[in-house]
């Protein structure tokens, strides 16, 4: 008992003394930049024999809710170390959180002006006509649509815990925006709050989030790192950028209430989304235990598009565990080998 | 800032004896703990959360906030547990009950109406849904003009349904909890500890409040506080928007009118980008084309050139297109198939040969002139030219060029 008494003891100490966590856990460098991201590029860590690093780039999209470093909280269970690891030339679209006047930016801004940007800047860096996409949660919704959209710029497509069919009987998310008048809160807030954002995720949730969690916490303040993690993963969970207005208007309107992408009726700007223009090879990764994307909604990609290369991967996990848990260090090996296989 | 060591040891005291009381509450066996004031608890819990939130690193607080409240509200409902030991009933007994009562006393409070909607985090230790509440916690509003005032009146009464549906489904976890105790406790099995109670409770809460989540009533009332919430922020800003314009400053729906020129500015911009890069590509296509003709003819006139065994100029070959020539044999070996000429049928194509003309690059390199000449020699009364077969040709030969 005093033992015990001790280590909390010293754990709130800890907890007093630690500072801010580091964002991201490993180093960077912001190689291109558009109006509304970074793009960032990870220099290889381990030494890798020089024919072993992937010619064609690895550009990941990440979604334009929270912040992208929760791919790489810690470098012993780094999604990104993951990647680089197996020998991928890794690139992360880093999106800039919208001020005020962004409020009118919509999603064929986002698709086909920055993300299509960046894609093109590579093509020319590498001196390559296309290169692999890889889509985490709303970003892969976007790079499935430029996917469609600009099939000849894609090799490969891997999506992660990607949402399809929004309308799955199971997803509490979208049911929570069903009857929400999406253009009378983007009129009355234009930008939409991120800690709006947060606490519709935490809602679903409340009472593991809202408390457990935190009561957890107390029991491992004595150990540093788990404490550095629990730190790092609350900073990130806090780290909840606003949303540009027109962009989550049309997101939840063509895709959470229309089920756009199931029903074949998105448009990007003037362009429509039409999933059978996809033919390149597509690798689907979701979590069976997610429970903002339900493994219903990503397995219903399958037979959607005109890929006759398409491979799923179930992992148990949740929606972040599929990123952050030690068992889920096993998936960027499983992405490298599979982008290899089709070079 | 981060702490001093000064200011942790000045914490220890505070935190041993809140500890100890925490760890010693866990054994649920009545009477094998000490008694426990809760009002002790509060007082010391207040103090040592006063400060470590004035000393805590800024970007730390808000965790340390949320641990705290978690801890406090923890540790309030062991000692409500505690209590019940004391007093001769059953410690798992006080802290359902104690758990009932908070949901029990809270939708009530919702049910009379209360001004705020009197969400009280203590059994969750912070609240969920504080966003949702910061609209009606601001000082003031009582002078706002009337139809904001019932825009304000619609958002409680929305947001208190849904926060009454939210509480009785608080209340249906903690009976569903009591059933699975009383469930074990006829298998001979009990909880053990303070903590797995609370994590028992909270994943019979999640349970029952998951499957609350997908009903339809769920929808309608979270769509109604948000929609509400929404008429309400528009009723302010359009409040403000009078003010802003009775004192002559520009207002939002100025600011908004230009950013959405703005927006429109950049897409336009992005447009006439994407019409540029492609105007350049079919330029440069086109130069490329350009080049493959102009080695192409370069090398056929050099051909024709060295067939004659001396000097001969481009047009000169072209005049003398039915010189036998070791050009032309060696031509004779590379014939296009002029017939993809539009208006070129297999007569004229006999009659190209005879004029010396065997490839597409031989025809693109006519000079207007020449086609003329050509015309009259065919007597293709004015095809060659009004059905443009050198441009024709030049096409074809540029992807033929291509395609070697």
């Amino acid at each position: 008992m005093a033992q015990f008494t001790e280590q909390l003891t010293a754990g709130l100490a800890r907890l007093g003394r630690a500072q801010e966590p580091e964002s991201w856990a490993t180093p960077f460098e912001v190689v291109y930049q558009t109006g509304l991201c970074r793009l960032l590029y990870f220099p290889a860590q381990a030494p890798v024999a020089a024919t072993a690093t992937s010619a064609v780039p690895l550009l990941i999209v990440y979604a334009l809710v929270n912040r992208p470093y929760m791919l790489d909280l810690q470098s012993e269970r780094s999604f990104v170390r993951g990647l680089l690891d197996a020998g991928q030339a890794v690139y992360l679209i880093d999106w800039v959180s919208p001020c005020r006047s962004d409020r009118y930016v919509g999603l064929e801004d986002y698709i086909l002006g920055d993300i299509h940007d960046c894609v093109m800047w590579l093509c020319d860096c590498h001196q390559v006509p296309v290169l692999n996409l890889l889509g985490v949660c709303q970003g892969g919704v976007f790079s499935l649509c430029y996917a469609a959209l600009k099939p000849e710029r894609v090799r490969n497509l891997v999506l992660m815990v990607t949402p399809v069919d929004f309308h799955t009987p199971d997803n509490a998310l979208s049911r929570a925006f069903q009857q929400v008048d999406v253009d009378r809160l983007v009129a009355a807030w234009g930008n939409i709050p991120g800690e709006l954002l947060k606490q519709v995720f935490q809602g679903l949730k409340p009472f593991r989030l809202g408390s457990e969690k935190y009561i957890d916490a107390l029991g491992v303040l004595h150990k540093d790192a788990t404490l550095q993690n629990f730190l790092r993963m609350e900073q990130w969970i806090g780290d909840s950028p606003d949303l540009a207005g027109e962009a989550f208007r049309q997101f939840v309107r063509d895709f959470f209430q229309a089920n756009g992408l199931v029903r074949g009726s998105v448009f990007i700007g003037d362009q429509p989304v039409v999933l059978q223009h996809v033919t390149c090879p597509i690798f689907n990764i979701y979590g069976l235990q997610d429970h903002l994307v339900p493994p219903d909604a990503s397995r219903a990609l399958a037979g959607l598009t005109a890929s006759t290369d398409y491979t799923e991967l179930a992992f148990d996990a949740g929606h972040i565990g599929i990123y952050v848990s030690r068992k889920a260090q096993s998936i960027p090996p499983l992405i490298g080998s599979w982008l290899d296989g089709r070079q | 800032m981060a702490w001093s060591d000064d200011f942790i040891k000045g914490l220890t005291a505070a935190q041993q004896r809140y500890w100890e009381m925490a760890t010693e509450m866990s054994p649920l066996k009545p009477g094998s703990v000490p008694k426990l004031e809760i009002p002790a608890v509060e007082e010391k819990f207040g103090q040592w959360e006063a400060m470590m939130e004035s000393m805590t690193p800024s970007p730390l607080q808000s965790v340390t906030r949320q641990v705290m409240g978690a801890g406090r509200a923890y540790l309030n409902l062991a000692a409500q547990a505690q209590q019940a030991g004391q007093e001769g009933s059953s410690p798992v007994d006080g802290w359902v009950t104690a758990m009932e009562k908070h949901f029990g006393d809270w939708r009530a409070q919702l049910e009379r109406g209360a001004g705020s909607l009197g969400l009280d985090p203590s059994a969750l230790g912070s609240n969920p849904f504080a966003f949702w509440q910061q609209l009606l916690d601001g000082k003031g509003t009582e002078q706002l003009p009337a139809p904001l005032s019932n825009l304000i009146q619609n958002y409680q009464n929305q947001a208190r349904e849904f926060f009454k549906a939210f509480s009785t489904q608080g209340q249906e976890a903690v009976e569903t909890l009591r059933k699975n105790l009383n469930q074990m406790a006829e298998k001979g099995q009990g909880v053990q500890s303070v903590n797995e109670l609370y994590k028992m409770w909270v994943g019979t809460s999640e349970q029952v409040f998951g499957r609350f989540a997908l009903t339809d009533q769920y929808q309608s009332l979270y769509g109604n506080m948000v929609n509400a919430m929404s008429e309400l922020r528009t009723g302010i800003n359009g409040f403000m928007e009078q003010q802003y314009r009775a004192a002559n400053l520009p207002t939002r729906g100025d600011l908004d009118g230009l950013a959405r020129k703005q927006q429109e500015l950049v897409r336009e911009n992005r447009s006439l980008n994407d019409q540029l890069s492609r105007l350049n590509s079919a330029l440069q296509q086109v130069q490329n084309e350009l080049e493959a003709l102009r080695a192409n003819n370069k090398a056929a006139v050099e051909a024709v050139a060295a067939g004659a065994a001396k000097p001969v100029q481009q047009e000169k070959a072209l005049e003398q297109p039915t010189g036998k020539t070791a050009g032309k044999a060696e031509q004779s070996e590379k014939k296009d198939d002029l017939g993809q000429i539009h208006g070129v049928g297999p007569k004229t194509i006999e009659r190209l040969w005879d004029a010396g003309i065997q490839t597409f690059e031989q025809l693109a390199a006519l000079s207007p002139e020449q086609a003329v000449a050509l015309d009259h020699s065919l007597d293709a009364k004015g095809r060659v030219i009004r059905e443009d077969w050198v441009g024709q040709a030049a096409r074809l030969a540029a992807s033929t060029s291509r395609l070697v």
